[in-house]
């Protein structure tokens, strides 16, 4: 009964997780906080529900973020790695490299954890220590890894604004929401306006069968779990920091090995959460803190999230390879423009009806910078000063 | 070379991995009675304890716990059945922990004796 039980909380976690995944905007952190509100203290089954949901997100969120939101193909250099394979008429194949990395990340960080717990243990008392030297040396690396004066200068301007705007709504106000509408406004909404300012129309998708060379998956994947472990460690970095580890270490990655690497990244980052969580206490993301809200985790509670971390990542990789398809023929049949147009009104009507007024100012502010990065030219990893700068604030207090 | 069908069954057997690793989570730990008052409610545990006192019908018991606290226990009909459920007897007993910490009740469907 009670596997039965657990079972049943797995699958609804997978359902919701491939729902939040495909829906553009609607994010993990947000069904979990709402749910969470329901759940009974020690519910092991609501933390079930949690982590299979969050794994299943991260493997098929890569469907709307790869389909949507294109650029242009004049600016083809511009665009994220995902978008270049879509305007190269390869989209599924682009899929489907993101979940052989999800696939691969998460069996590799699994094969990392006894490493990675002993390394927790014996370091976290001087890692906390100079948890804001290294927040800041991330910030200043994404300004000067900018190419140019003007780059750097136009990337320091949007991380000022971006920490301005987090520094403002993250310690004033209380709703807790806030952070839903900032993602949304910086990393949502934004690239949808830019792409329909710019009238994109996707060229013909090739569906046929894939094959990719084990090794360079492997190290791929390899690569974004390392990166994925080291971030982990650290609060208000995460997956984009972990990329931009990769990109700095390893010379020249070619476009398909970085979206295996984005992949790996994206399941590792979700597996090493819950293990810090459960390691030394720290909830570094939405969905550790409803399973640390709801439930003391101990050795037994773990196995069984380790359990359904891995239902979870089978499950999802099949759903992704079933879906991705299908939406790439769905979305050849209608125009881009007005997929684009309904995903970014369900983001702001999303946005509305979760975060209230003081939601949509901060999405229009977020939105807004998000827009001047865009323009620029220059990577939208710098809005993630809105989370760094609070959180050196807050540990520099 | 790793194929759609490669990834396909990759992604198979992990799902299957994770069904076996809950099943195990989810078979009786056996579980000394102090761990089993930590224990939360709805667990099913399996301990190892003294009776400190039964009643006549054998129902409702006490278990003596190491630190010399005690732990109230109720014994299916079954259980209590087997005569084993006198003050002193060693046994050992399976079932699900019901109520909070530190308030534990021990829903016991199986109780044996213990040489």
């Amino acid at each position: 009964m009670l596997l039965i039980e657990a079972l049943l909380a797995i699958m609804l976690g997978c359902f919701l997780g491939i729902f939040s995944g495909l829906a553009p905007g609607i994010h993990v952190n947000t069904i979990a906080m709402l749910t969470g509100a329901f759940a009974a203290k020690q519910d092991l089954n609501f933390a079930l529900m949690v982590v299979s949901m969050t794994m299943a997100h991260s493997f098929l969120d890569f469907i709307p973020s790869i389909l949507l939101g294109a650029p242009d193909a004049e600016n083809f250099l511009s665009a994220l790695p995902g978008h270049r394979m879509l305007l190269r008429g390869k989209a599924l194949k682009a899929i489907r490299l993101c979940v052989a990395g999800c696939i691969f990340g998460t069996i590799i960080s699994f094969a990392l954890l006894p490493f990675f717990s002993s390394f927790v243990i014996k370091t976290i008392s001087f890692l906390h220590g100079i948890i804001p030297a290294i927040l800041l040396a991330s910030l200043l690396m994404a300004v000067f890894s900018e190419k140019g004066l003007k780059k750097k200068f136009f990337a320091a301007v949007v991380v000022a604004l971006s920490g301005t705007i987090g520094l403002l709504s993250l310690q004033s106000f209380s709703s807790g929401n806030e952070l839903f509408a900032l993602v949304t406004g910086f990393f949502g909404t934004s690239t949808i306006i830019f792409s329909l300012k710019e009238k994109t129309a996707i060229r013909k998708q090739r569906t046929e069968k894939n094959g990719f060379r084990t090794f360079p998956i492997l190290k791929a994947s390899l690569l974004g779990a390392i990166a994925s472990a080291i971030v982990s460690l650290f609060p208000a970095i995460g997956p984009a920091q972990a990329a931009f580890i990769v990109k700095k270490f390893s010379a020249k990655i070619s476009t398909e090995k970085y979206l295996v690497v984005l992949g790996a990244i994206s399941t590792a980052s979700s597996v090493f959460s819950f293990f810090v969580l459960y390691l030394i206490g720290k909830a570094r993301t939405g969905t550790a803190v409803a399973v640390r809200n709801v439930l003391n985790l101990g050795e037994s509670e773990m196995l069984a999230i380790c359990a359904a971390m891995l239902i979870a990542a089978g499950l999802s990789a099949l759903a992704a390879n079933f879906v991705s398809k299908r939406a790439l023929n769905g979305l050849q049949k209608i125009k881009y423009w007005k997929v684009n147009l309904a995903a970014l009104a369900a983001m702001v009507l999303l946005v509305f009806f979760v975060c209230g007024a003081r939601g949509m100012l901060l999405l229009f502010a977020s939105t807004a910078t998000g827009l001047a990065a865009l323009g620029a030219g220059v990577k939208r990893t710098n809005c993630m000063a809105f989370l760094i700068l609070p959180t050196i604030s807050y540990y520099l207090k | 070379m790793l194929t759609d069908a490669v990834i396909s069954k990759t992604a198979a057997a992990l799902a299957i991995t994770g069904l076996l690793l809950l099943a195990f989570q989810q078979l009786p730990q056996k579980k000394t009675v102090s761990e089993a008052l930590k224990t939360e409610k709805g667990k099913q545990v399996e301990i190892l304890a003294k009776v400190s006192w039964a009643k006549e019908s054998g129902q409702s018991v006490f278990f003596e716990l190491d630190d010399g606290n005690k732990i109230m226990a109720s014994i299916s009909r079954n259980a209590a059945g087997k005569g084993i459920i006198k003050p002193n007897s060693v046994v050992s007993a399976k079932g699900i922990v019901s109520g909070g910490n530190g308030k534990s009740i021990l829903l016991a469907r199986e109780v044996n004796a213990v040489d």
